[in-house]
């Protein structure tokens, strides 16, 4: 996989190809942001266009930048978690939709927090990531496409091979098999049942 | 720590995900980068005409968008159809939802035929709707079978490897059988014996949703490819042929609705992902000019244990 470094190479010999390179490698992971951000109240086409706005957000930021050299990853982060609470208070207009970017946590995104209750929190949501990685697959993929991704079981029907009926039954027995690897890690949770 | 807290996703986790379980694909990827570029030249356009223009070009939507988005989720339906249909070959499961959807527009057609047919031809009280229910419903589950690979006879003495592309993109290899199935030598017997118990659109239903795929156009769905020279199953799919399920009910009640349609339920236990679930087919059988054919086949949950009788969609 590219390196920042590299991409900074490129963008400084084409710009067009630069972002495009930016694109590939940064795109799978500003997706997950807005597809989180905006579960249970968008699209998927909201999401896609959460996520074309940040990176037209994001390659406006580096033509502002030129010669910087530095991490993208916190950068970019940074403009999709901003530009998906953006959609996230314009699409829930009639729900709690007061989010604060401070709570939220700028440097909750970028990878130098120092911030010892954000690493532990951090820390924690690795483990339950592990947890569900342990379940197998296809489990962990409809668990993590359900929960993190926000997706329904339908979509996630088509994309593991699976019917809708079955994922269905899967996501009840992983949510329990979860629950319990959770609690052996000393996981507990609210509402997670 | 609250579920929403759980499953947040911050820089790590978004990293982790993207790369363990990456959801785009590349034709999505293509698309999202036009969009992007496209807000992002827009932008800069306006920026370079500021001196000169008064007025701020806006991105839009493309109205063409919205016809993309649904003739690719008409596509994801058809691979979603496929996908089930392929896991049917594992669980026994059968294709309701999507068959439901895919045929509505048949039935109607046909119900008014067959309505005008019964009308002038023969009494529904002669036909034997018991009979002509339990036949054609044991075959469809044996088709079924059948098509999915799950009961054919095959050759176990040689196992050809294909390497495939997963979904996410790595390689995986299958295996599979040469089928040597007297019943059926070559997979359009197979086909036809589909239209011996299916309507011509429920039949092309479930033929296209089977898995089963030329040898060049296999995927990581594929569970029967066919050959020039004969075709074969994958080694997963005969494997579980033990865990095939039956109908719970021999009695089979047939009984006419005001079409002259024949409508009859029937259940089965899940043998594979839970047992303890019994799901309930609805079929609605309607005269062809090919006789009794099954036109739908809905099917439902209809024992689900206590502690799973929820719906994730609505109730997460």
């Amino acid at each position: 996989m590219m390196t920042d470094k590299e991409l900074h190479r490129i963008m400084e010999q084409s710009p067009e190809e630069g972002r495009r390179a930016l694109f590939d490698v940064y795109c799978g992971y500003v997706y997950a942001i807005c597809a989180n951000k905006l579960k249970g109240c968008g699209t998927s086409e909201d999401t896609d266009e959460c996520l074309s706005d940040t990176f037209a957000a994001v390659f406006r930021y580096l033509d502002s930048h030129t010669g910087m050299d530095g991490e993208l990853k916190g950068i970019i982060g940074t403009i999709a978690k901003r530009t998906a609470i953006s959609y996230f208070r314009r699409l829930s207009p009639k729900t709690d939709t007061t989010v604060s970017i401070e709570s939220e946590s700028v440097s909750e995104l970028s990878s130098d927090t120092g911030v010892e209750e954000d690493a532990d929190r951090s820390a924690l949501r690795e483990a339950v990531l592990d947890c569900v990685n342990s379940l197998g697959e296809p489990d962990s993929s409809i668990i993590i496409y359900f929960y993190y991704y926000g997706m329904k079981t339908r979509q996630i029907a088509l994309l593991v091979g699976l019917s809708d009926i079955a994922v269905q039954k899967r996501l009840s027995r992983s949510r329990k098999k979860l629950r319990k690897l959770l609690s052996g890690a000393g996981i507990t949770e609210e509402g997670f049942q | 720590m609250s579920k929403d807290d759980i499953f947040k996703v911050d820089s790590n986790i978004a990293d982790r995900l993207s790369k363990e379980h990456p959801v785009l694909k590349d034709a999505q990827k293509e698309r999202l980068y036009a969009m992007s570029k496209r807000k992002y030249d827009i932008n800069e356009k306006n920026e370079n005409n500021a001196a000169e223009v008064s007025g701020v070009e806006e991105y839009r939507k493309p109205k063409c968008y919205k016809v993309v988005s649904i003739a690719a989720a008409a596509v994801l339906l058809v691979a979603g159809i496929g996908g089930s249909m392929a896991f049917i070959s594992r669980s026994g499961w059968t294709p309701a939802i999507e068959v439901e959807e895919n045929i509505t527009e048949t039935t109607e057609a046909v119900t008014e035929e067959v309505t005008e047919a019964v009308e002038e031809t023969a009494p529904a009280e002669e036909v034997d709707a018991d009979a002509i229910a339990k036949e054609l419903t044991d075959d469809w589950m044996k088709c079924l079978f059948d098509i999915h690979g799950r009961t054919l006879e095959v050759d176990r003495s040689a196992v050809v490897t294909k390497t495939i592309t997963s979904y996410g993109g790595d390689e995986i290899t299958r295996d599979f059988y040469r089928v040597t199935d007297k019943r059926y030598p070559t997979w359009e017997d197979l086909e036809k014996r589909c239209y011996e118990v299916c309507d011509a659109e429920l039949g092309k239903t479930v033929l296209d949703a089977c898995a089963c795929a030329k040898e060049e156009d296999m995927d990581y769905t594929t569970l029967i490819f066919t050959t020039d020279d004969g075709y074969y199953v994958n080694t997963e799919t005969c494997d579980t042929s033990d865990r095939l399920y039956k109908w719970n009910d021999d009695e089979v009640k047939g009984e006419f609705d005001e079409n002259g349609n024949i409508i009859t339920t029937r259940s089965h236990t899940d043998l594979d992902v839970a047992p303890d679930y019994v799901y309930e087919t609805k079929f609605t059988i309607v005269k062809t000019e090919n006789g009794w054919r099954i036109s739908e086949a809905k099917e439902k949950l209809y024992g689900v244990p206590e502690s799973d009788n929820y719906d994730p969609n609505i109730n997460e």
